[in-house]
């Protein structure tokens, strides 16, 4: 499978990254393991591919954009300090993949749906959809112009729920919001103000960070390959036996990583126990709302909901309780 | 200096295949796949799937194992790229390859050369990986064949077989054929 003709940049600054931004539309490029995958399909294909590979900025830090999975998942600070970043990072793609995928091609993921992570022939056979070509959605009769592609990446949960912040740069300023403001409920648009001509530099964790007890939990077929059917980050702040502060996240479950801030806020200052947990779990499968565009059935991946937020919080809980 | 234009031509781009400088002449949008193969004249890297999801493609730069059906070889350029048929000599095989033969870790072969590609870092950085951590190493390549035990085999041999080399006998190897 060819990829479609289009002029690559390989800038060796931030500053000349934006400098080529002008040169027409374009697409950023991390490690390329899912826009190389999209353009081989002619999906939404730029006359412009401007790599980041070769930009120092994006590889500062514990998190910086640039750095890939691998170094994510070994990084040894990450695994000592906050171990659900370095695991749920082992638990992408396959390893062959994270030697190259980065961690700012993770959080920017585009959004998917079997509608649309086809090969040309297929959606012109089929129709196409919003997200491509066409003007329907396929998945529902009527979305209100929002497109309901499935946000699957991996880490914005585990993010999420360590309460983490963006910093993004542009041709003019930097800027850092938290995340958790940062995607949109729309599979096209995605982002809420992110412009294109901004690049994610790195993420950043808060200063309490570590005294998060979180941990992730993921639904797929295989233990390599498969995106998430469905993915639950649970974090804890433990305060003398008891959970001070809780959050939880999801991902795959709709066109955005969400975080659940109203179903544990009841528990908050509780001792979490089993009930408590079943109660947050219940209310999580009545929550999520998955669409038929992954392979498994919307029911299933609604029910794995509560199996996967029952284990993630009990996961949470000090060792022996 | 060898030089191998593509169907296309664009853009000359400087590669370093197997310890050997080489002169392409490529679209911006060829992957290093589509050059190994046409341009560079080595087809032991397989196209599978072309899209991530089976490891036929997978190539070494700077020693670490990539996927050259995601890699744009523009991306490659500066770096050290080594494809199978830089694994050892036509004349001989690695102890890898060797283990490979004995243990019957190939049938129709069109995932060895990215399975080699994966074994071979992983012995590098780990040369006597437990059964756990070969099957860790190697999931993300796809055989159609061999249903994976004896590929496993294979790798564990090899390591079991160069700590043997590296220290006769002294303790146990970790992989299945153990010194005596
Ligand atoms: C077989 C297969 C299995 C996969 N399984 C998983 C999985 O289980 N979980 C999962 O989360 N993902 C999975 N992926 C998707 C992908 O490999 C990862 O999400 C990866 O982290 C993407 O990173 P990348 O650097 O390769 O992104 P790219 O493909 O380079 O980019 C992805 C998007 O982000 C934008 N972008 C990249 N970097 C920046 C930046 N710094 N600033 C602004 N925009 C940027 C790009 O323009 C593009 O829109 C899988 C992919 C394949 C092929
Ligand atoms: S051909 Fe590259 S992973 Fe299948
Ligand atoms: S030997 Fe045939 S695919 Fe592996």
């Amino acid at each position: 499978m060819r990829l479609p003709d289009f002029t690559l940049h390989q800038p060796r600054t931030l500053a000349q990254a934006f400098a080529v931004t002008r040169d027409g539309p374009f697409d950023w490029l991390g490690g390329g393991t899912d826009l190389l995958c999209n353009y081989k399909w002619r999906i939404n294909v730029r006359a412009n591919v401007i790599s980041l590979r070769r930009v120092p900025e994006l590889r500062q830090g514990l998190l910086g954009a640039g750095r890939t999975l691998s170094e994510v998942e070994h990084d040894p600070v990450l695994r000592a300090r906050y171990p659900a970043i370095a695991q749920a990072a082992s638990m992408i793609a396959t390893p062959l993949i994270r030697q190259s995928a980065t961690l700012g091609g993770n959080l920017l993921l585009d959004t998917r749906c079997w509608h649309f992570n086809q090969t040309a022939e297929w959606r012109f056979a089929h129709g196409s959809c919003l997200k491509a070509e066409a003007d329907v959605c396929r998945v529902l009769p009527d979305p209100g112009n929002l497109c309901v592609a499935a946000y699957s990446g991996d880490l914005a949960p585990v993010l999420l729920a360590y309460d983490a912040r963006v910093v993004l740069a542009g041709p003019s300023a930097s800027r850092s919001l938290p995340l958790r403001e940062f995607y949109a409920a729309d599979g096209i648009r995605r982002f809420r103000d992110k412009k294109p001509d901004e690049v994610l530099v790195r993420a950043e964790l808060p200063a309490d960070a570590e005294h998060w007890t979180v941990r992730y939990q993921k639904l797929r077929l295989r233990q390599a390959f498969d995106f998430p059917e469905g993915g639950v980050a649970a974090a804890v702040r433990w305060d003398h036996g008891w959970a001070a502060d809780i959050r939880l996240a999801t991902t795959a479950y709709d066109s955005i990583p969400l975080l659940h801030e109203d179903l544990v806020a009841p528990h908050r200052g509780s001792s979490l126990d089993d009930e408590a947990i079943e109660q947050i779990a219940q209310a999580l499968e009545e929550t999520v709302r998955p669409m038929k565009n992954t392979s498994m059935s919307p029911s299933y991946r609604k029910k794995m909901a509560r199996v996967l937020c029952r284990r993630a919080l009990q996961d949470c809980r000090p060792q022996g309780v | 200096m060898q030089q191998t234009p593509l169907s296309r031509p664009r853009k000359a781009l400087h590669l370093r295949v197997n310890g050997h400088d080489r002169e392409v002449y490529v679209r911006d949008a060829d992957t290093l796949l589509d050059v190994l193969r046409e341009a560079v004249g080595l087809t032991g890297t397989k196209r599978g799937c072309d899209l991530g999801t089976c490891g036929c493609c997978a190539v070494q730069i700077d020693g670490r194992p990539v996927l050259s059906c995601l890699t744009l070889a523009a991306e490659a350029q500066d770096a050290e790229i080594t494809t199978v048929e830089g694994l050892a000599g036509p004349e001989r095989f690695t102890p890898l390859q060797q283990a490979w033969a004995e243990a019957g870790a190939s049938q129709c072969g069109f995932c060895t050369a990215g399975f080699l590609m994966t074994a071979d870092a992983l012995l590098r950085e780990h040369p006597a990986p437990s059964r756990e951590q070969i099957k860790a190493a190697v999931s993300g390549n796809l055989c159609r064949c061999t249903g994976f035990i004896k590929i496993v085999d294979a790798i564990a041999r090899s390591a079991a077989a160069q700590h043997a080399l590296r220290s006769p006998c002294a303790t146990a190897a970790p992989a299945p054929t153990q010194c005596a």
